[in-house]
């Protein structure tokens, strides 16, 4: 029995996931969480900045990590344009942002009343690679002529008062690739402002170096830390409902559980085959012995 | 020569980078800085060039040889032309629009019009919004390409058509009436749009398209078929062979468990805390363990890998600068 669960069928495994994913997804039930300390920090930090201060976001991934890096960008706005801050929005380090940043902006932005160029904007992409952080420390009109949409960067307002790090309240990075490290090797360390990042699931332990150094102000890890993030927004009455992170949370939930489950089902099969196989080795030798010592 | 020009350059580069890096002085921050930002520019773009051509290049020859998996080159090839395509094609839709020109007096400064929104306004009906694209300063004529489409041409209450007629143009403040009648044409500019710094406009209907139905899902499918193969893979692999594979298992097990909301709430069900001690102990035990665990021992990794990681890369660039580490030649 024990030998059949060990070499199941993949395709088993696979439905399994497939049926314990679409049931949550379908449900959408919200789970609360408790905020962790680099999620609290980096709420903490925005929540100090006033009507009128801004924040730039850099979208450093791909489209792949949308189901992370969207909620990350939506509590973030929630909570940048309910206090009327402004958002400056780039993806200099990952062309195949390009699409992705506007339309996340538009959802949010809709829903406080926030206009495009006056209240926020997105630049997109610029061929300057890691350039970007000497130039943006000077001017970003040295990068981007115009914006995504082709609106020349003299006719934005909302640029004219954001130009540099310098300038405004937090840089932060969301991050799908190894970027945060060249952003506080390349930016942070040498020009100093506050920065933060928002980062998949298995780029977290990479993060803590820099948190402890107080080179990032805080951190978003993963669905779970827009989740916390969520959980932030809601105690403090800026949001009156859970969002997305949160109901995602219970398909997160359900694979940790699985994963958990099959890994320690696994383990304790091996276990009982090896001292099975084990036992029947030691038989085994033994009538062996047996045998050799009545031919002697 | 074809071995030392390169590394002479290349040991050239490293020394201006280190010296604008190292040297705070004026003329390095100024100087050294733009030359670094136009170089790195340069060549990040003649990469892309160099990229593009190898990736056909070598496609193309997989697919003349007919080698294994041909099928794949082909499948290949067609996905990197259609992005491109896309983008030609919202290029030419976009400029194919409805450009009205005049000429204005010497009186007006052309750095007002340059690229600026403009009105036009007809003798009656409605007032129609453009922008600056072209401007002749010698001849003193401007050309505004409207933001009417063209189908919505002709439609009612609309007064302006293709051809001669009297227009008011005015530039915020700045009114300007033409000494002649103002001539709007329909025009399909092909390559005017070409050497605009790479974008997905708002306009772009079949880059936006492509992007949002074919390239984001199938990236976030990929992505998403991750979490089925580290299952499978977890089942068949993750044994607890020795007593280092089972801090792993141990340590893993506790991060995901308590990145699971659930958790906490079982726990707190389990072991109520009713003391502030209790709370750390007890209430937060899971909490306070996965935090540690990331903070301390995974810290202490992370660190190691990273100064690990920077001393190799002083080490190499070090060897790349004195022309000892050749291998960059190909």
């Amino acid at each position: 029995m024990w030998r059949k669960l060990l070499s199941l069928n993949t395709r088993y495994i696979y439905l399994a996931i497939v049926v314990m994913v679409v049931i949550p997804v379908v449900l959408k039930v919200p789970l609360p969480t408790s905020p962790s300390e680099p999620t609290q920090k980096l709420f903490d930090h925005i929540d100090t900045l006033e009507a009128g201060d801004g924040i730039w976001f850099f979208l450093d991934t791909r489209p792949a990590t949308t189901a992370i890096h969207r909620p990350q960008l939506h509590v973030l706005l929630h909570h940048c344009f309910s206090k009327g801050i402004k958002v400056v929005g780039f993806n200099p380090l990952a062309p195949e942002a390009t699409g992705m940043g506007r339309p996340f902006i538009q959802e949010i932005a809709a829903q406080y009343g926030k206009q495009e160029y006056t209240d926020w904007a997105y630049m997109g992409y610029t061929p300057a690679g890691l350039a970007i952080f000497s130039a943006m420390s000077k001017d970003i009109k040295g990068l981007y002529s115009q914006d995504v949409t082709g609106k020349a960067f003299d006719e934005i307002p909302v640029l004219q008062q954001f130009r540099k790090y310098s300038d405004v309240g937090l840089v932060i990075t969301l991050a799908g690739l190894k970027t945060p490290g060249y952003w506080v090797k390349y930016a942070q360390t040498p020009y100093k402002f506050p920065f933060a990042s928002g980062v998949t699931g298995p780029m977290i332990a990479d993060q803590f170096p820099f948190l402890n150094a107080g080179q990032m102000v805080g951190m978003m890890g993963g669905i779970l830390g827009a989740a916390e993030y969520e959980g932030l927004l809601k105690k403090n009455n800026i949001r009156k409902q859970f969002g997305i992170a949160s109901a995602s949370m219970f398909v997160q939930t359900v694979v940790h559980y699985i994963l958990v489950a099959i890994i320690i089902l696994a383990n304790i099969a091996t276990f009982i085959i090896n001292n099975k196989d084990k036992k029947e080795r030691q038989v085994r030798a033994e009538a062996r012995a047996k045998a050799d010592s009545g031919i002697e | 020569m074809q071995t030392a020009l390169p590394i002479i350059l290349c040991s050239l580069t490293c020394l201006v980078l280190i010296i604008s890096h190292f040297i705070p002085h004026e003329a390095n921050t100024v100087v050294f800085s733009q030359i670094k930002g136009t170089w790195y520019a340069i060549i990040k773009v003649a990469g892309y060039a160099i990229a593009t051509l190898a990736v056909l290049r070598s496609h193309i020859r997989r697919l003349q040889a007919r080698t294994t998996d041909w099928q794949y080159s082909a499948v290949a090839l067609v996905c990197f032309l259609v992005f491109p395509l896309t983008y030609l094609f919202d290029n030419i839709r976009e400029n194919n629009a409805l450009f009205a020109t005049t000429t204005f007096s010497d009186t007006i400064d052309v750095s007002v019009l340059r690229g600026a929104t403009v009105q036009l306004e007809p003798v009656a009906g409605e007032t129609y919004s453009g922008k600056v694209f072209k401007i002749d300063g010698k001849k003193r004529r401007l050309t505004v390409k409207l933001d009417l489409a063209i189908s919505d041409l002709g439609k009612s209450g609309q007064s302006l058509r293709i051809g001669e007629q009297s227009l008011q143009l005015s530039v915020g403040e700045t009114i300007i009436i033409p000494s002649k009648l103002m001539v709007v044409k329909r025009k399909g500019l092909f390559f005017q749009g070409l050497g605009r710094p790479l974008s997905i406009k708002k306009d772009g209907v079949a880059t936006s398209w492509v992007y949002d139905n074919v390239v984001s899902p199938l990236d976030t499918t990929m992505f998403a078929l991750v979490a089925f193969y580290i299952c499978s893979a977890a089942y068949r692999s993750f044994r607890v062979r020795n007593f280092e594979a089972g801090v792993l298992l141990a340590t893993g097990i506790i991060v995901m468990l308590v990145n699971s909301p659930p958790t906490s709430l079982i726990w707190d069900g389990v072991f109520p805390a009713k003391t502030a001690v209790d709370q750390f102990l007890v209430d937060k035990a899971l909490i306070n363990l996965k935090d540690w665990l990331l903070a301390v021992p995974g810290q202490a990794a992370s660190r190691a890998i990273l100064i690990g990681g920077a001393l190799g890369l002083v080490t190499q660039s070090l060897r790349v600068l004195f022309g000892i580490e050749r291998s960059w030649l190909g």
